[in-house]
């Protein structure tokens, strides 16, 4: 079964939806789809107001990367821009991303793996006030890396330095 | 078992109904996007460093890294003096009508159509919008379709 043929699995099982751009007439140029957890995250509308601002950054985030717009891109988790915003983490060889929804504060992080060139699978929603400690980072990957063996026992996500095994097309990768 | 249904459709400002905050802060976003887009295709096209561009604006380095790889909220007035640093040009503005556009196709390649077999999109006629247009369009709600088992 490919990578494709399993996805659609986990959609028709819903453990995954596709994440369809918030503007109707946004051609999707990358696609992304996501958890439950990050649904009802970016989902829509229907946040308490003090979540509302900072999940609309997050769909903005992750509908700015569909819609093919430049992002900016660091592979090395000890040495990026600050103001990075797809950044991968360590360890690298597991390949867990996070989209870096820096504003407001506190910071949100979406995790989440590339099942293939230009497309992203959204695992969860972590606040950054919950990444305290050298520990953190390594404990969010291997949560992550477990959700994605649970919805893809025999994928794993890509992996290795080359950019454009994850990302086409126009990036900033300054 | 959970579903992914949106909680709403989007669609344009009516009467004095306020809008929600999510729908606001995803606009306001949209706009700095846009414009992040143009200053950093700008700034890509024209060949410089930040270096360079620092030296140009008499700027902390860091202060153009901020500007070039965020879509940050930055004033209109410094929004003026990047543009015209990096390549000497003066943005203008414009507008469009994002919920009139009419809805993309999402079965986008061949594969994701496959993908997309368990999804139902919902088509709504939108209201009549603060300009008075009663264009028909489309919102974007999605549902999940239940699966053959569900069915039965």
């Amino acid at each position: 079964m490919s990578i494709r043929d399993a996805i659609a699995e986990a959609v028709e099982r819903r453990h995954l939806a596709p994440l369809p751009h918030f503007l109707p007439g946004v051609a999707p140029v990358r696609h992304v789809f996501v958890t439950s957890e990050v649904w009802d995250f970016v989902g829509g509308p229907a946040l308490p107001k003090e979540l509302a601002k900072k999940a609309a950054e997050g769909r903005r985030m992750l509908d700015s990367f569909t819609a093919g717009n430049k992002i900016v891109v660091s592979l090395n988790p000890h040495d990026k821009p600050p103001h990075c915003q797809l950044s991968r983490n360590d360890p690298t060889e597991e390949g867990v991303w996070e989209f870096r929804i820096r504003d407001p504060k506190p910071q949100v992080r979406i995790f989440g793996c590339f099942a293939e060139c230009d497309v992203f699978v959204a695992l969860s929603v972590v606040s950054k006030d919950d990444l305290v400690g050298k520990l953190a980072y390594p404990l969010a990957v291997a949560d992550n890396s477990s959700i994605w063996g649970g919805i893809f026992p025999e994928h794993n996500p890509v992996t290795g330095e080359d950019i454009n095994a994850y990302i086409s097309g126009s990036f900033g990768f300054i | 078992m959970r579903t992914f249904q949106e909680a709403s459709a989007l669609s344009e400002p009516q009467g004095d109904e306020p809008i929600d905050r999510f729908t606001l802060a995803y606009m306001a976003g949209l706009t700095r996007d846009r414009i992040h887009e143009m200053v950093l295709s700008a700034f890509i096209e024209s060949g410089l460093t930040k270096a360079a561009l620092a030296r140009r604006l008499d700027w902390d380095k860091s202060r153009v890294s901020k500007v070039i790889n965020t879509s940050n909220n930055m004033t209109l007035e410094t929004l003026g003096e990047v543009m015209f640093a990096i390549d000497g040009s003066c943005p203008s503005a414009a507008r469009n009508w994002p919920l009139r556009e009419v809805k993309v196709n999402l079965r986008e390649p061949e594969w994701f159509a496959e993908c997309m077999d368990g999804v139902r999109i919902r088509t709504n006629t939108f209201h009549a919008g603060i300009s008075g247009s009663s264009t028909p369009t489309t919102t974007n709600v999605v549902t999940m379709r239940p699966r053959a088992s569900e069915d039965a």
